[in-house]
């Protein structure tokens, strides 16, 4: 399978690119405007566009060569077209290739890459037995750097909860069993626990060390991973196949899906 | 054999403790500079690669040499200040192959450090070394 893919900052098009990676080869157009050249020259199965992008001539194209069309925008001229406000972020199960069960979980991470972030970064810095990671320096001893994606993995391994100022890593937490405790103001499920503003945090963080707690992170995780095994970023991207018509490589990716739930 | 891995000679409480520690054990001191009041084998900072003691150095930027020092029997930073807190840019590997590296073990300087410094590296403090306590060295010298 054959893909030719505009560089598009989206949550969406990221997943399918990283899956679509797996099961065929992935082109990228850098120029916009070597659209024409780029099919004639690449022959792709499947492009992947900005809906303003998608001329006459590119649906022509794909319309005589069978090429089926993802759009990213408002527009509706695609087989399939994301808006904005469908692009959420999904778990991907690649992250349980770095899990290290090896590790004793015994810590309390927080990753700080906002200047926003930094008054309650410092507050839990002043007060509790945290470690503090991330690109905006935090004047204490408990902050660690920066570390690099790799190094993120091998954090919330040895950490036993994370404390998300909003870096988006709860997924990829959850997935290393280690539990994301998050700062938002929006309903998340109740599998999560979230804190608003420093009252709440503080309360959480009085409660960290109690055994009710404990069996509550435990089930939580467990719920939390078996639901990011039934919706994840591959299960989008075989649903988008299927839709589109790709009947061999939605196989190769469900092959692909099962080896990861077996692990 | 201990061998010190310093920066300087400007603490002359470590240079006083190594002269006087010096009397009775053999040591030698790895430094970039000259430190004439040192009463011992002072080296290029480079022989510590061939160094095949016991090593302990004071300073977070040294410290990230203690674990390419492949002969070495054992690693100490000995902990006096935060040091790692005070650099401008930081990233996490340098704290990984120093502060949190298996191989290098922790000295602090005194009992409050203790909890905080176990908790931050999940690893045991193996000594309280208060202003490089001559009896202290001994005890690692007799390790």
């Amino acid at each position: 399978m054959k893909v030719l893919c505009e560089r598009i900052d989206s949550h969406i098009c990221r997943n399918l690119v990283d899956n679509l990676k797996k099961i065929g080869h992935i082109g990228v157009i850098e120029k916009i405007d070597n659209i024409a050249k780029a099919l004639n020259e690449y022959q792709p199965d499947l492009l992947i566009l900005r809906t303003e992008n998608i001329s006459s001539v590119v649906q022509a194209y794909c319309q005589g060569n069978n090429v089926k069309l993802i759009g990213f925008g408002e527009d509706q001229n695609a087989d399939i077209v994301f808006s904005k406000s469908q692009d959420v972020l999904r778990p991907t199960l690649d992250v349980l290739s770095f899990k290290d069960e090896s590790v004793d979980k015994l810590d309390v991470s927080v990753f700080v890459e906002h200047e926003s972030q930094r008054l309650v970064a410092d507050f839990l810095a002043k007060n509790y037995n945290v470690k503090i990671y991330g690109s905006v320096k935090i004047n204490s001893p408990k902050y660690l750097g920066v570390p690099t994606d790799i190094e993120k993995y091998e954090i919330l391994n040895k950490s036993k909860f994370f404390i998300d100022l909003g870096t988006y890593n709860l997924y990829d937490a959850a997935l290393l069993d280690t539990y994301p405790i998050i700062y938002s103001n929006q309903n998340m499920a109740e599998e999560y626990k979230t804190f608003e503003n420093l009252v709440g945090l503080v309360e959480i963080m009085e409660s960290l060390d109690d055994d009710k707690f404990e069996d509550v992170v435990t089930n939580n995780l467990n719920t939390l991973t078996l639901e990011f095994k039934k919706q994840n970023s591959t299960t989008f991207t075989i649903d988008v196949l299927k839709t589109l018509g790709f009947v061999s490589e939605t196989i190769k990716l469900e092959e692909s899906l099962n080896d990861w739930i077996s692990c | 054999m201990i061998g010190f891995l310093v920066e300087n000679g400007e603490d002359q409480v470590m240079v006083n403790n190594i002269n006087a520690f010096n009397r009775n054990n053999c040591c030698h001191v790895f430094s970039a500079s000259i430190i004439p009041q040192l009463q011992t084998t002072v080296l290029q900072r480079y022989e510590a690669f061939h160094f095949n003691g016991t090593i302990i150095t004071n300073k977070f930027r040294l410290a990230q040499q203690l674990r390419h020092l492949g002969y070495c029997k054992k690693r100490f930073y000995y902990i006096k200040e935060y040091e790692w807190a005070n650099t401008q840019m930081l990233p996490y590997k340098i704290v990984k192959d120093t502060l949190l590296h298996p191989s290098v073990d922790i000295i602090v300087d005194n009992q409050s450090q203790v909890k905080f410094i176990e908790d931050l590296t999940n690893k045991k403090v193996k000594y309280i070394m208060n202003n490089w306590d001559m009896n202290v060295l001994r005890q690692i010298a007799d390790e």
